[in-house]
């Protein structure tokens, strides 16, 4: 009983870690990062493919949970609008860990690059989607997904050497 | 902790849960109920994301200006301080000298300018670039209201709209920029034309002034007369047709001679014209802004 508590508290302590973890990475990316090229890097997006590719899909999925509701709050967009478009990169993501080694950056980037339009179609449905996708693919999403291919290597190699520390402990 | 070896199984049951409960709270948040908690919650963060965002941009304003002396630029300021009274003070005088031609035919003269605005800050920017909108520390406490404008300006520019009143809470607000591809705002061109008989007058063709950044451009007018002459350089200003026909509208709250920017191109569009406009600045670097919630 008293294992069980303490087992119980635990996995409560690691969840409040991860959500203030992952709102410092939100409020990051809404407010510090800058605009390069038309995009900036999705912190939250590039930690999701990354921690279910080095985890497992839970972590992915709660990382999806609290980064996309946090974001609809901080954006005021629909709320669970970008937690949908978040949880669904990461499904994608541990269906691609079924099929190619999850471990090795060539996926995670591979990924990220798959992820980006998936995430970017979801989140433009919510906003009524456009007239012109094209122009909205060679404007929003190419830029998004050359950035996000950047980012993802450093972010999975801190990512990788941060699970394999925790591990070790 | 799921095993990664064959648990697609788990892993989407897991995710279908977990968008169960998305789906729960996009209907529950659809019917307001969620509101209160996220507008205590976006309350919360705001001294966060607002010194943040200060930060952000003071930055880029540094690098901005890191390869000129110090004298150098606060003489520059001086001046683009200078340009930015200049800028207003002539826009003033040619929209009061067009309104002149033809309100004086019609109801007189009415007072320019008479804004009456409420001072507030950007808290943030949205979470992806797929999205041109700015959160700010005002709401409906402040006197905010969907549709109203929201106006700035940077070193050396007139006041201009940036956008305007998506959505308001009671202590906050978010800004769909004018560069949206959802923004769509009723404007007029201050064309200087040359006529023979009158030796100049302006004219103000009109036409709907639509957000292109998505679609890679800034802001273009559609729907302008094919007749109407005007030139590359000419201001555009908001129209406020919805405000004058008294239309019951968020649009309605647009007053007319807001600057928005000056025509970069222009080509025919069917029946009509269309304009390319370069906005005076971009408002994405807006760190104060002032939204218009009424005139005198």
């Amino acid at each position: 009983m008293d294992y069980r508590r303490r087992r119980l508290s635990e996995r409560l302590r690691g969840q409040l870690w991860l959500a203030a973890s992952v709102g410092l990475t939100v409020i990051v990316q809404t407010t510090l990062l800058p605009t390069v090229f038309n995009a900036h890097l999705n912190l939250v997006l590039l930690a999701v493919v990354c921690w279910t590719l080095l985890a497992d899909v839970a972590k992915g999925a709660a990382i999806a949970m609290y980064g996309g509701l946090l974001i609809d709050v901080v954006g005021y967009s629909p709320f669970g609008s970008h937690a949908l478009a978040l949880l669904l990169v990461a499904w994608l993501c541990s269906l691609a860990a079924e099929r190619f080694p999850p471990d090795t950056w060539p996926t995670s980037l591979l990924l990220s690059i798959g992820a980006t339009p998936l995430y970017h179609l979801i989140t433009q449905m919510f906003r009524g989607g456009t007239d012109d996708w094209l122009s909205w693919a060679i404007v929003v999403l190419v830029p998004a997904m050359i950035i996000n291919a950047i980012g993802v290597l450093p972010t999975f190699l801190v990512l990788q050497w941060w699970n394999e520390r925790q591990i070790r402990h | 902790m799921l095993n990664r070896s064959g648990n697609a199984q788990r892993a989407t049951k897991l995710i279908i849960w977990l968008a169960c409960i998305v789906v729960v709270l996009l209907l529950l948040d659809q019917q307001g109920v969620l509101t209160p908690v996220t507008a205590s919650t976006a309350r919360f963060l705001t001294p966060v994301t607002r010194t943040l965002t200060n930060i952000r941009l003071a930055i880029s304003d540094t690098f901005g200006g890191i390869f000129g002396s110090s004298q150098a630029a606060q003489d520059l300021a001086a001046m683009q301080q200078r340009v930015t009274e200049l800028e207003n003070e002539n826009l003033q005088l040619r929209s009061a000298a067009a309104e002149n031609a033809t309100l004086r035919r019609t109801a007189g003269m009415r007072e320019r300018y008479g804004w009456r605005t409420v001072i507030g800050n950007v808290v943030s920017r949205s979470a992806d670039a797929g999205n041109r909108v700015i959160s700010i520390d005002r709401g409906t406490a402040d006197g905010l209201a969907v549709g109203m404008p929201v106006v700035s300006h940077v070193n050396g520019s007139p006041d201009a709209l940036i956008g305007l009143v998506d959505t308001v809470s009671q202590h906050n607000a978010t800004v769909l920029l004018i560069t949206d591809a959802r923004s769509v705002v009723s404007g007029q061109v201050l064309a200087q034309v040359a006529n023979e008989q009158e030796g100049g007058s302006i004219s103000q063709p009109m036409g709907d002034v639509l957000g292109q950044w998505q679609l890679g451009s800034r802001l273009i007018m559609r729907h302008i007369d094919r007749e109407a002459k005007f030139k590359v350089g000419d201001d555009v200003l908001t129209a406020g047709i919805s405000k004058a026909l008294a239309f019951d509208a968020p649009a309605a709250r647009i007053p007319p001679d807001v600057p928005i920017g000056r025509v970069s191109a222009i080509r025919p569009d069917g029946h009509g014209q269309q304009a390319d406009i370069e906005p005076y600045f971009d408002p994405d670097v807006v760190r104060t802004v002032w939204i218009i919630v009424g005139e005198d």
